[in-house]
């Protein structure tokens, strides 16, 4: 020791002989100085982010405003416009256009001249612009000059002309037409080709005459073109100087003539009367005072057949009229119509119900008997006394069957009693069934009271009824509950694979080249376009697994009724869609594995804990709410997920929930009959949506409900997010961090 | 045993040997130019039974060799402390013990220890049946992310043991022996997480002699810790002295001479000297353990 001590001073003189390296200063540069405080910077970080959130936060302000509003009762307006039509309806938007000259073509004369008013003042601004410019005497000189260096060059030409034989004459003046005609722009081959007129016919010996005359007369077309003749004949009002002038603006100028117009997108159904969903109307077709509110302007939503619009004009009972005033008509009205309605849900409620299981009946019984006859043989002894039974206990069935069927006549020949008789605009008159009316509005008349009454009962409808007119009205019940058991199913599905996967990656395999490119991989698939899990899912799961499955179990059924898994359905679709999100868990799990402390697996294994014991009771509820994290975002992708549905079972109406509700009855499982049917196709949010906005026929009545539906999509997605956060929460209070 | 005795007697010839020749002969140089150093090992540390037998041990990190031949035994009953400067294999040593050092791919060893006769490195050894016979605590407080119940009776669990009434019992004798019973006998089922630096490490040291191990080993355990909780824990190790045979690396030396019954001194990966705490600080056999003890290097 004595000698390191010793050996201390020996090193102090060798760096002192060392030569002084001289020592680095820090040099501040003037415009540094700000980027060191870090400014700039913090605006440009800040700004990124004000940006996105703004573009996130006006995207769920849109859809929210848009979704909440769809279900208030708009005002019915009545319209008359200056063609003399009369349209009454809702306001369903507005829109700006731009009135240009080609509007006015085909347009009925009223309209015509009511816009040719309106297009006037621009176009007296835009002409008077083109005169007063040096376009105009620009132009003019420019086709002067062309047209005299033409027919100069004609004039010298002509002999040559004339000399040569008379197929090459007519080629040359053919010549000369095309070459005027591609050069010359429509106003100068308007002169020209009056030249020309006069010399392609001729003969070859007046040719040159010919020529001379055409140069004269050509110089007689310029002589007119004379600027200042120009503008006094626009200023007299000269008719066709002035619509030469506006076509010439218009088109070689492209000086735009176009007065900002609006229109409003009127929403007047009675569709069986007219024809028509909506009518456009412009602002200035309105008549003045043309547009008013009528009191007992009624809207009716119909069970088929879209909405009507119109005056209540008698309401009958048995055809007979006991109210023929429309006060005293609403005044009668929802007594008698909820009667109705009660009645009709009770018919459907019968036939869904008993009618049902009685055909749920008839088919277990008809797919045991194709059972029988695909074990034994059609024409075998089994077979035919087991069909023998079924048609016996068909005979004993019927009037069971008959029973059901007469109470629900009888319900609906009750409701047949009564009507009202509507009135629409254009007095037309149709007689309404009360059973077939979903709900009566007369906006005009209601207080806000009765508003909101009618936009909750509408929201109701929406969260709780199936829909009706091919999806773009009534509820999205079937599709609120495809969404959620079908994430339900993926997050069952995904997390315990994943967790296991990342499991393996993060604690038993060894660090090297193949969990490398395992995790590569993994990573990679997360980025894989999901259409490709809906190709991948439908191959595998519905052909393969479900084919074979369906080749064990159900082999008579598929022979005789086709597919019952082999086809796409909820529990195929939450299998891809687990397949789908399966990184994501893996990746999360993965990370929240290795935030565990390693002096807790330390400590444990210390304790003389196998290292599955070490993970059981010591990693894993660690890592849990990091787990919970993965598991929350892989159900946020998959419930938002639409394209590899729409091949693996999401379907635009799907007949039947997954879970029946009347048919408790049966076996459970994974059977064609029996309260759950995983291999039933269902209804998705995010499917209904592409279909409202695309894929329905009257799109534009039902945009207003794909923002609905978005934004219970979104909410539904919110809300399962939320519930898995508190969880995760929770947990997270459980295994706390350590303060060290 | 014998041999045991002897050893010493001749290194420490040796070593005074060294000593004698003017100094020139220094262990510390001998050993960073890799030659081989015999320790000085005092011989009343052979007059008591050993817990713990360390034959020879070598260790590799890969290429780098981290111990090189460590001889020594562990008294049975008693407090020995491992000291010696930073990256000098004290650590390593400790965690050969339990075979933690398994958890390290690239780990190597040689020799073997023996643990009340059973070998500690051979390959057939249950590893986890050796950690169970030992405790052991950390440099940082590690309780588990559960109850102070659970997290003092945890190594019962994982030995499936259900009986309420025998975990009960064991999680307040250990707690007791932990001196950590009266600050949490009204909380037993609130998370060990929450309870102050000190009485986390409490916490685990209940935890190793949760059950009753045949040698616990403590590998720094108050580096963490503010001077009030080393004093408690220090308190502790003085209480448990005799009911059990106590293995401790220490950074601090005042710490080494107020705990321990044996001290060790490890430099580089060697064992340079190792004899009764109270003649190790007081009148050391070598001059490198005397410079050390007083301060003068590491």
């Amino acid at each position: 020791m004595s000698q390191a001590v010793e050996s201390n001073p020996s090193i102090e003189p060798a760096s002192a002989d060392e030569p002084k390296l001289p020592r680095a200063r820090r040099r501040v540069r003037p415009g540094a100085s700000v980027i060191a405080q870090g400014e700039p910077m913090l605006w440009l970080t800040g700004g990124g982010l004000v940006i996105c959130f703004l573009m996130v936060v006006s995207l769920l302000l849109y859809v929210l405003w848009q979704g909440m509003t769809t279900f208030w009762p708009q005002p019915i307006a009545q319209v008359e416009t200056i063609d003399g039509r009369t349209l009454l309806g809702e306001v369903f938007a507005y829109d700006g256009y731009d009135l240009k000259l080609s509007s006015l073509t085909g347009q009925p004369d009223a309209i015509r001249s009511e816009l040719e008013d309106i297009l006037h003042p621009a176009l007296q601004t835009i002409v008077q612009e083109v005169v007063d410019s040096n376009l105009l005497s620009d132009r003019l000189e420019t086709n002067r000059a062309m047209i005299q260096k033409a027919v100069a060059t004609q004039v010298q030409l002509a002999p040559a002309v004339q000399q040569s034989a008379p197929e090459t004459r007519k080629a040359i003046v053919d010549e000369i037409r095309t070459t005027l005609d591609s050069r010359w722009d429509d106003f100068v081959t308007r002169f020209a080709g009056e030249l020309l007129a006069s010399v392609g016919d001729v003969s070859g010996d007046s040719l040159a005459g010919a020529w001379s005359v055409a140069a004269s007369q050509a110089e007689t077309a310029l002589g007119q073109l004379d600027v200042a003749e120009f503008r006094k004949q626009f200023s007299e009002g000269d008719d066709a100087i002035y619509s030469i002038w506006v076509r010439e603006a218009w088109t070689s100028l492209a000086m735009p003539v176009a007065v900002p117009m609006r229109r409003r997108e009127f929403r007047t159904e009675n569709f069986e009367l007219t024809s028509e969903h909506f009518n456009w109307v412009s602002d200035f077709e309105i008549k003045p005072d043309g547009e008013s509110f009528p009191e007992w302007a009624t809207l009716l939503e119909r069970v088929e057949g879209g909405r009507f619009y119109g005056f209540p004009a008698e309401l009958r009972i048995d055809g007979e009229a006991i109210e023929t005033e429309p006060a005293a008509i609403w005044a009668a009205f929802p007594k008698l119509h909820a009667e109705c309605r009660e009645r009709w849900i009770e018919g459907k409620e019968i036939d869904e119900i008993e009618g049902g299981a009685f055909n749920r009946r008839r088919e277990h019984d008809r797919l045991a008997l194709i059972e029988v006859g695909y074990q034994h043989g059609k024409g075998s002894d089994e077979y035919l006394k087991a069909k023998a039974a079924l048609e016996e206990s068909e005979q004993a069935h019927a009037p069971e069957y008959q029973e059901i069927r007469s109470r629900i006549e009888e319900l609906n020949r009750w409701n047949s009693r009564y009507t009202i008789l509507m009135k629409a605009i254009d007095g037309q008159e149709k007689e309404i069934p009360l059973a077939e009316i979903v709900r009566a509005c007369p906006a005009n008349h209601f207080a806000s009271g009765e508003k909101w009454n009618v936009y909750f009962s509408r929201w109701r409808e929406f969260l709780f009824d199936n829909p009706r007119e091919a999806n773009s009205e009534g509820g999205v019940y079937p599709a609120i509950f495809g969404t959620v058991v079908m994430t339900l199913l993926m997050s069952i599905a995904v997390v315990p694979f994943g967790v296991l996967a990342a499991l393996y990656l993060r604690e038993y395999a060894k660090a090297g080249l193949v969990v490398s490119s395992v995790r590569i991989a993994i990573n990679n698939l997360a980025g894989v376009p999901s259409i490709v899990f809906g190709v991948f899912g439908v191959g595998f799961f519905c052909y393969m697994v479900g084919g074979t499955f369906d080749e064990v179990f159900y082999a008579a059924k598929t022979a005789d009724a086709g597919p019952t898994y082999g086809t796409g359905g909820l529990f195929w679709a939450s299998l891809t869609l687990a397949l789908l999100t399966l990184p994501v868990v893996i990746v999360a799990t993965e990370e929240a594995l290795s935030a565990v402390p390693r002096s807790m697996r330390e400590g444990s294994l210390a304790c003389g804990a196998t290292k599955w014991q070490t993970i059981r009771r010591i990693v894993l509820p660690r890592a849990l709410p990091g787990i919970m994290t993965g598991t929350i975002l892989a159900m946020a992708r998959g419930a938002g997920e639409v394209a590899p549905l729409m091949l693996v079972g999401a379907v635009k109406l799907a007949p039947h929930l997954v879970v029946d509700l009347h048919d408790w009855s049966g076996s459970f499982g994974p059977l064609p009959t029996g309260a759950l049917h995983p291999e039933r196709s269902f209804m998705h949010l995010g499917f209904h949506i592409f279909d409202l906005g695309f894929q329905s026929q009257n799109s534009e009545a039902a945009k207003p409900m794909v923002y609905t539906t978005t934004l219970l999509l979104i909410g539904i997605i919110a809300v399962m997010n939320i519930a898995a956060i508190w969880l995760r929460a929770q947990l997270r209070k459980k295994f706390q961090f350590s303060q060290f | 045993m014998i041999s045991n005795t002897e050893q010493p007697q001749s290194s420490d010839a040796t070593a005074n040997a060294a000593q004698g020749d003017n100094g020139k002969i220094n262990r510390l140089e001998m050993i960073t130019r890799g030659e081989h150093v015999d320790a000085v090992i005092h011989p009343e540390v052979a007059k008591h039974n050993s817990v713990l037998d360390i034959d020879n041990v070598c260790l590799w990190y890969g290429d780098k060799q981290a111990l090189f031949d460590i001889n020594m035994i562990v008294p049975d009953g008693q407090v020995t402390a491992l000291i010696g400067p930073s990256g000098c294999g004290k650590s390593t040593l400790l965690r050969c013990v339990n075979r933690m050092n398994d958890l390290i791919d690239s780990v190597r060893l040689g020799g073997d220890m023996r643990l009340n006769g059973d070998s500690i490195f051979s390959p057939s050894v249950d590893v986890i049946a050796l950690r169970k016979r030992m405790g052991m605590v950390f440099q940082k407080p590690n309780p588990f992310p559960m109850s102070i119940f659970e997290n003092v009776v945890y190594p019962l669990r994982i030995d499936g043991e259900r009986d309420r009434n025998v975990l009960e019992e064991v999680c307040e004798r250990a707690l007791r022996g932990a001196a950590l019973w009266g600050e949490v006998k009204d909380r037993l089922h609130e998370s060990g997480l929450g309870l102050s630096g000190g009485q986390q490490q409490r916490l685990c040291i209940a935890r190793a002699i949760a059950s009753d191990p045949e040698v616990l080993l403590l590998d720094e355990p108050c580096s963490a810790l503010d001077p009030i909780a080393t004093g408690k824990i220090e308190d502790l190790i003085d209480e448990l002295r005799g009911d059990y045979s106590i293995l401790i690396v220490t950074h601090n030396m005042q710490q080494a001479s107020r705990v321990s019954d044996f001290t060790a001194f490890m430099y580089l990966g060697h064992l340079i000297e190792y004899g009764p705490t109270v003649s190790l600080f007081t009148k050391p056999k070598l001059k490198e353990t005397e410079d050390y003890v007083m301060g003068r290097f590491g």
